[in-house]
């Protein structure tokens, strides 16, 4: 049984979702509470920080070939010799 | 700004006279923390160019540090977010009546007490450090005579002008509870 690299790249996805929604709610929350300039200052940099860092991994990911081995996990189901 | 904490009293609603966060060098101080720590992987790779190199050449390997420091440096942004949220929404509201203390604990716990005016029978005002003396902040700490109650609040933008608002405040208030005091006795 051979576990693709892809899987890495799924796994990467929680806690990036994680983070994506946090960070919504606290938006959400400071845009409740009025039109400051200082929340809408942090609002800017966090998500244009979220964007740039992902941004950054899929062009620093790209040609990545996703099907390549990750963990090969044969060896603990062939029969014992 | 919303209040949605606002009660009528005497007949009229309460009105909101001071709302107080802590001092923006406050902020930035504990900011420049996450700062740093975002940049933690490019000096890492500055330092250290030839593992770096040998890292992202590895599909497997280079595949799991990319996304590893991507992943550091998301949770590092979100902290820092956080770190931005808890000193915005700490804040104290000073009413006709009431100080409204709101403490945000992250997005899903908040506390928010009260202490009123009439109620108030010191306020201290202290400034310490280098920093603090520089861009003038520091901590108020408001007591009352009977419950022992104490609201502090540390960081604060002129405290020492801020004591004499609130006392003045307490001054005004006072006689408006007095028949409430002499029904307590």
């Amino acid at each position: 049984m051979i576990i693709p690299l892809y899987v890495l790249a799924l796994v990467f996805l929680v806690p990036v979702a994680g983070v994506g929604i946090m960070g919504a709610l606290k938006s959400k929350q400071l845009f409740a509470y009025g039109g400051a300039f200082s929340a809408f200052l942090a609002t800017a940099v966090f998500w244009g920080g979220f964007a740039l860092i992902l941004l950054t991994t899929w062009s620093m990911l790209a040609g990545v070939d996703w099907t390549t081995p990750l963990l090969d996990l044969s060896v603990f189901l062939s029969p014992p010799v | 700004m919303h209040y949605p904490f606002l009660i009528t009293c005497h007949g009229k609603p309460e009105t909101p006279i001071l709302t107080l966060r802590a001092h923006p060098v406050v902020f930035l101080t504990g900011g420049a923390v996450f700062l740093i720590l975002f940049f933690v992987p490019f000096a890492a790779a500055a330092l250290l160019p030839e593992l770096t190199a040998t890292l992202l050449e590895s599909t497997v390997l280079g595949t799991g540090t990319v996304l590893l420091v991507s992943l550091y440096m998301l949770v590092v942004l979100l902290l820092g977010f956080n770190h931005f949220f808890n000193w915005f929404f700490d804040i104290w509201v000073v009413t006709n009546e009431r100080i409204v203390d709101i403490d945000q604990e992250g997005v899903f716990s908040k506390k928010i007490g009260e202490l009123e005016l009439h109620k108030v029978q010191d306020v201290l005002a202290e400034s310490h450090g280098v920093l603090a003396t520089v861009f003038g902040y520091g901590r108020i700490k408001v007591e009352t005579a009977g419950s022992h109650t104490e609201f502090a609040f540390d960081g604060l933008p002129k405290p020492y002008a801020v004591a004499k608002h609130i006392l003045e405040l307490a001054k005004a208030d006072a006689p408006l509870h007095q028949g409430e005091a002499a029904a307590q006795h």
